[in-house]
């Protein structure tokens, strides 16, 4: 057989495996940094605005009552 | 052997099949997989070394073909086309390998692909390619395998059609070395 006939042996005679059930997978894990900071934005955003909102409420109410 | 007819009818069947794809016929990718599907594989399997990477591109080459199929101008060479989309996708997979998890009962056995009458010749012509450098390797399937003329291989390769040629015989020379 000659080497061309031998090559198009080889790759007709391959069993083409499906992907989904084969092989190496790709995790695509996520940043683990990003699972302790997004929570954490979170918190300093809500506090932050905490902070700035909560005494302009109670100011307009302490000159509601004045 | 395919005859230059089975060739050129090939090459009409991916052709209409693309135009199909592009004007939103999915189900018309099967003709590509029924004429391509080994051919692609082999391609990803001449960049990747690898069989089941190569069954990745595989998978892959037929969303990207769905993806991109309105890029493809008909009438024109829709195999050199479909291999060059296999081999992009082999050649990116292979920069950007991410594996972050192994499966390690899967292996990549050259027994687990073949079975028991083709595995001899398997082995032999696996070593044979595992021998070529990567390029020589490429060419030598995109020729032998995909069929392509040099000047198609030298277009999907970035390289010049007389180093096609240098890089097919050189690839046969060293290949009959080990039958």
């Amino acid at each position: 057989m000659s080497v061309s006939n031998k090559i198009k042996y080889f790759y007709n005679s391959v069993n083409v495996g499906n992907s989904t059930t084969t092989t190496k997978k790709k995790v695509n894990k996520t940043n683990p940094h990003l699972e302790f900071t997004i929570p954490l934005a979170a918190a300093i955003t809500l506090a932050v605005s905490t902070a700035i909102v909560l005494p302009l409420v109670l100011s307009k109410n302490s000159n509601q009552q004045a | 052997m395919a005859s230059v007819f089975d060739k050129l009818f090939e090459n009409a069947e991916c052709d209409k099949a693309l135009i199909s794809i592009a004007n939103g016929d999915i189900n018309k990718l099967e003709v590509i997989q029924r004429h391509m599907e080994h051919q692609i594989y082999a391609v990803a399997h001449s960049v990747l070394h690898d069989f089941s990477l190569a069954d990745d591109v595989v998978q892959e080459t037929y969303i990207k073909i769905t993806e991109k199929a309105h890029l493809y101008t008909p009438g024109t060479r829709a195999k050199a086309w479909v291999l060059t989309m296999a081999r992009n996708t082999a050649l990116d997979m292979l920069r950007h390998r991410s594996f972050e998890q192994t499966d390690e009962n899967v292996t990549d056995d050259i027994t687990d692909r073949f079975d028991e009458n083709s595995i001899v010749i398997s082995m032999q012509v696996k070593k044979a390619l595992d021998s070529l450098s990567d390029g020589d390797r490429q060419v030598v399937t995109l020729k032998v395998y995909a069929g392509l003329r040099h000047d198609e291989i030298a277009e999907i390769m970035g390289i010049s059609t007389e180093a096609a040629k240098k890089k097919y015989q050189r690839a046969i020379k060293k290949m009959k070395e080990f039958f």
